[in-house]
């Protein structure tokens, strides 16, 4: 039904478009202004994120462990959240406004973070409410992406979307390490520039992005049900399926960065203090290669760019079990680890969009993000059990040869997939 | 990044590009109010930030931030040597001294606190040395990384800070040696996010004397058996210092397991003793080692008890706190030790007798200085810094059914707590400790005037002490919980009900209320 792939018809759309090679990325208005949404909306974010750990930690007595597990609650919690807002954005055909309802919950966590101070029962709430509007607008907001931009521009789009979005979880770590070395200890000064960026985020998405018009717009009497069942569907649609076993069997076997970070660190002995650094390094490569990946994944193939990635990733971890080179493998693994983000990220989203219809791309794409971050976390109890119980290279190598597998596995559902529906026509554009 | 894109302003499909409000003018609007409304953000966060940097430090802030800037009605205070000794430790009532070390001499009341012009997480103090880890607002350093936000604090007996080391991570634990020669730091350093569920530890050696680091743990060689080992997960936490120095006990961690390190600062080497001790103390005269032994707990939430290790006969006694708590036990004696659970300061006997008894309301990281007392530095000076909260009158009753009851059958508690005295009292907290082999059933606030509780839990679903707690209970207001137990076999079932609260309590004997009730087997 619809096309998982076809680059000669992405070729012939590129060569109709006129865009030359060298030509600077073409987005619409909407994905821009989303982007820039996300950038001020994820300075705000991480500027909290960087400091609140420790006064959990601290003010709860809790172990960083015992941490990840509330953590793992609340990634579950906006799991459902997500798939329940999607389809009741696509229901309503609201998505901006399903959105700007994520976006506000977050600004009126930082609202709460001001007022609840250091009361720990009040700060686990405000984190959860700022987590549940991350669950609800991350699936609107793809698709409005993916609905504001033609079908061939699709992984262009998220690139330059995601590009953004990486630049603001870079500017908010240091904004707010900066504004602690302006004014030690003032806490409440970050709360409160965390939140002017966050709604500064809001007002970009308020004003300046539309809802997308759907071509069952202009036949409304034939629209279809949009329900909790039908997304429930979409698990059988051809290419859909596809995806979700896809996203999630790579998820599995994907070493969270945190892991990743850890395992650089024991290896090449380095001070803590400098695990920022290396998060900066990754999101730079990321910011400065997500716009190039997702050209790329339009004009040779997305599926071929996704693959690519986690060829990247599997280089990452050959690194980490090589035996110690010098600090060219910690620059190298990040350099790697950058890459594979900027060549999967959005390009996932963007596979997704293409095999979605436009009444249910929303719900479709919550399903196949929880697809993939369930599966992530469920990887991360995992590699923590394997380096707790046998050791960090016996945990690795796992990792390597599940990833190994995963692979082998997407490239026969993606080839099979492009042999089932390359001679049937898409259903848009 | 905006000037690297070209933007395709057309929208395609937009119903409203036909009308009359062309879209270039309605964006153009739209761009007025936009810029209107982050003009008026940025002045605000602008104007906030700079509001906190001229600001006077008076204002409470979260942070608990190493020295603090006193004004010209707070006196200087200092450790002396001679008299009973001294407990140091965070204060955490809130208001002005929230997280300031404070002292009250050893053996006497909880009030006043004298407060000390430093903000600590962690504190600990010995001879002429003191060892504060405190948050330093983010300072750029090479030494600790790009950015550490904590630092570790050297100062003497008059808490003026003599050196001050970056700390990489959230401050655990603090130790200083008898002699105050070193100490000794450990931290939880983590990657960018705690959702992982991997955590590491970072545990420093400092000089006091010069305020160099002498090393992190993981430099030093380890020995089990006779032979070095070697892992990439070793994690390094809890140090306690033998008299000499030199020689200290410590936590590692690898596979999973944890085990008592013995340790020489000199050689640079630790050698393996026994498994499963965390947080090792050592008792005052040396004999001993008081330590958190784990007992269960999976998914990462760790089930710990506090043991006693004799380190003549390597017997380990259970003590008889039965909660979960995760601190490093501090001496209050060669008899007892002294911790905190987060909120409060406990004391117990060290052989295992007796009960947990409550040392201290909203206090954390105690101290016991055994060999200095507190006085002003300078006797004639004005009366030094105190915090004094004015006395409450908490009382408690208890009533339950019949006294005898038959197996099977439902026996309540109601519990009652009255503030008898003239001021509201603040974070009660009701604590009901019964015998194991009893079906818990509901506990709940039947009443409260003039308030609302928090609720009520029993922390581990494997203890017996069940507790509520409720913000304040105003003066001559009454509370109520009712508490259902099932006894499953025959037997005599003791309840003990204490109420606790932040100020002192003027009269204490009728804080706690004990009774006992005779299950017998049906036939």
């Amino acid at each position: 039904m619809y096309q998982i792939e076809n680059s000669g018809q992405v070729l012939k759309a590129r060569t109709k478009a006129g865009a030359s090679r060298w030509s600077w990325p073409r987005v619409s208005r909407t994905v821009l202004f989303l982007g820039l949404t996300s950038l001020f909306t994820d300075i705000s974010s991480e500027m909290v994120s960087t400091i609140l750990p420790l006064y959990l930690v601290f003010g709860l007595q809790l172990t960083p462990l015992a941490f990840g597990v509330i953590d793992g609650l609340y990634l579950g919690a906006a799991a459902l959240v997500r798939v329940v807002a999607g389809v009741w954005a696509d229901r309503s055909r609201r998505l901006k406004e399903v959105a700007v309802a994520g976006y506000a919950l977050s600004a009126v966590s930082r609202v709460g973070l001001l007022v609840a101070g250091s009361v720990w029962t009040a700060l686990v709430g405000i984190v959860l409410i700022d987590r549940l509007g991350k669950g609800i607008r991350t699936a609107p907001r793809d698709a409005l992406i993916s609905l504001s931009s033609p079908q061939a521009g699709l992984a262009t789009a998220f690139g330059v979307h995601r590009a953004l979005d990486t630049a603001g979880a870079m500017v908010g770590p240091l904004l707010a390490f900066g504004l602690l070395a302006l004014t030690p200890g003032s806490y409440d000064a970050i709360f409160v520039v965390s939140l002017c960026t966050a709604l500064i985020g809001l007002g970009i998405l308020t004003l300046f992005v539309e809802n997308q018009p759907l071509p069952q717009d202009d036949a409304a009497a034939e629209q279809p049900v949009v329900s909790l069942r039908a997304a429930a569907q979409l698990v059988y649609a051809p290419g859909f399926g596809r995806l979700l076993i896809i996203g999630a069997a790579l998820g599995l076997a994907t070493m969270s960065d945190g892991f990743l970070y850890l395992t650089l660190q024991r290896r090449l002995d380095f001070n803590i203090g400098f695990f920022p650094l290396l998060y900066v390094a990754t999101a730079l490569i990321f910011m400065l290669l997500a716009v190039p990946a997702g050209r790329l994944a339009d004009r040779i193939g997305r599926g071929r760019v996704f693959v690519g990635g986690y060829v990247l990733l599997l280089g990452v971890y050959a690194l980490l079990l090589l035996p110690w080179l010098g600090t060219a493998q910690v620059v190298v693994s990040l350099g790697l680890l950058g890459a594979y983000y900027a060549a999967t990220d959005g390009v996932l989203m963007a596979l997704g969009s293409a095999v979605l219809p436009e009444e249910l791309r929303t719900s479709g794409l919550a399903l196949l993000t929880t697809a993939t971050s369930l599966a992530r976390l469920a990887a991360s109890v995992v590699f923590g059990l394997l380096w707790t119980w046998r050791g960090l290279e016996v945990a690795v190598a796992v990792f390597a040869v599940g990833l190994l597998a995963a692979m082998l596995l997407t490239m026969v559902v993606l080839i099979r997939g492009k042999v089932r529906v390359s001679d049937v026509q898409p259903a848009t554009s | 990044m905006s000037s690297l894109l070209r933007v395709d302003f057309r929208r395609p499909g937009s119903p409203r590009a036909a009308g009359a409000d062309s879209p270039t003018r309605r964006t153009l609007s739209r761009g007025w109010l936009f810029a209107l409304f982050a003009v008026v953000c940025v002045v605000i966060s602008v104007a906030y930030v700079a509001w906190s940097i001229v600001r006077p430090g008076s204002v409470e802030r979260l942070a608990v931030s190493g020295p603090v800037v006193t004004g010209a009605d707070e006196p200087g205070v200092a450790l002396v040597a001679g008299g009973p000794g001294t407990v140091l430790f965070q204060n955490t009532i809130a208001g002005e001294f929230a997280g300031r070390v404070a002292m009250v001499p050893l053996g006497g009341r909880e009030w006043p606190r004298n407060m000390a012009p430093l903000g600590c997480m962690r504190v600990h103090f010995a001879a002429d040395r003191g060892l504060c880890l405190a948050e330093d607002g983010g300072t750029f350093s090479l030494d600790g990384g790009i950015f550490s936000t904590h630092a570790a604090y050297v100062f003497g007996p008059d808490f003026q800070v003599l050196h001050a080391l970056p700390l990489n991570g959230v401050p655990s634990r603090a130790r200083v040696s008898p002699d105050g020669r070193y100490g000794a730091t450990t931290s939880f350093v983590s990657g960018h996010s705690y959702a992982d569920g991997s955590f590491s530890t970072e545990t420093m050696l400092i000089d006091l004397t010069s305020g160099a680091k002498l090393g992190n743990l993981e430099e030093f060689a380890v020995l089990r058996d006779g032979q070095r080992i070697e892992a990439e997960d070793f994690n390094f936490w809890g140090v306690t210092f033998a008299s000499d120095s030199n020689r200290f006990y410590a936590t590692l961690a690898t596979g999973g397991q944890t085990y008592l390190i013995e340790g020489d600062v000199g050689a640079r080497q630790l050698r393996v003793l026994r498994e499963n001790v965390e947080c090792p103390s050592l008792s005052p005269d040396g004999t001993r080692l008081a330590f958190k032994k784990r007992v269960g707990g999976d998914f990462g939430v760790a089930v710990w008890r506090f043991h006693v290790l004799d380190l003549t006969t390597m017997k380990e006694t259970p003590l008889t706190e039965t909660r979960s708590i995760d601190d490093q036990i501090e001496w209050l004696d060669d008899g007892r030790v002294l911790y905190g659970d987060g909120w409060h300061l406990w004391s117990m006997p060290a052989d295992g007798s007796g009960t947990p008894h409550r040392f201290m309301s909203d206090a954390n990281s105690p101290a016991v200085v055994r060999t200095a007392s507190l006085r002003a530095s300078e006797p004639e000076q004005a009366p030094v810094k105190n915090l004094t909260l004015p006395s409450i009158d908490l009382a408690v009753a208890v009533s339950t059914g019949p006294e005898d009851i038959a197996v099977g059958e439902d026996i309540t508690y109601t519990v009652t707590v009255t503030n008898e005295g003239a001021v509201d009292a603040t974070g009660l907290l009701v604590e009901q400790i019964l015998p194991e082999g009893l079906n818990f059933g509901e506990v709940r606030t039947v009443s409260l005037t003039n308030g609302s509780s928090y609720g009520c839990s029993s922390q581990y679903p494997e203890e017996t002490r069940v507790t509520c707690d409720t913000p304040v209970l105003p003066s001559g207001a009454s509370w109520t919980i009712a508490l259902t137990v099932k006894p499953g076999a025959a037997g005599t079932i003791k309840h003990q009900a204490t109420v606790y609260a932040t100020e002192p309590d003027a009269n204490p004997e009728n804080d706690s209320v004990k009774t006992k009730i005779v299950a017998t087997a049906v036939e």
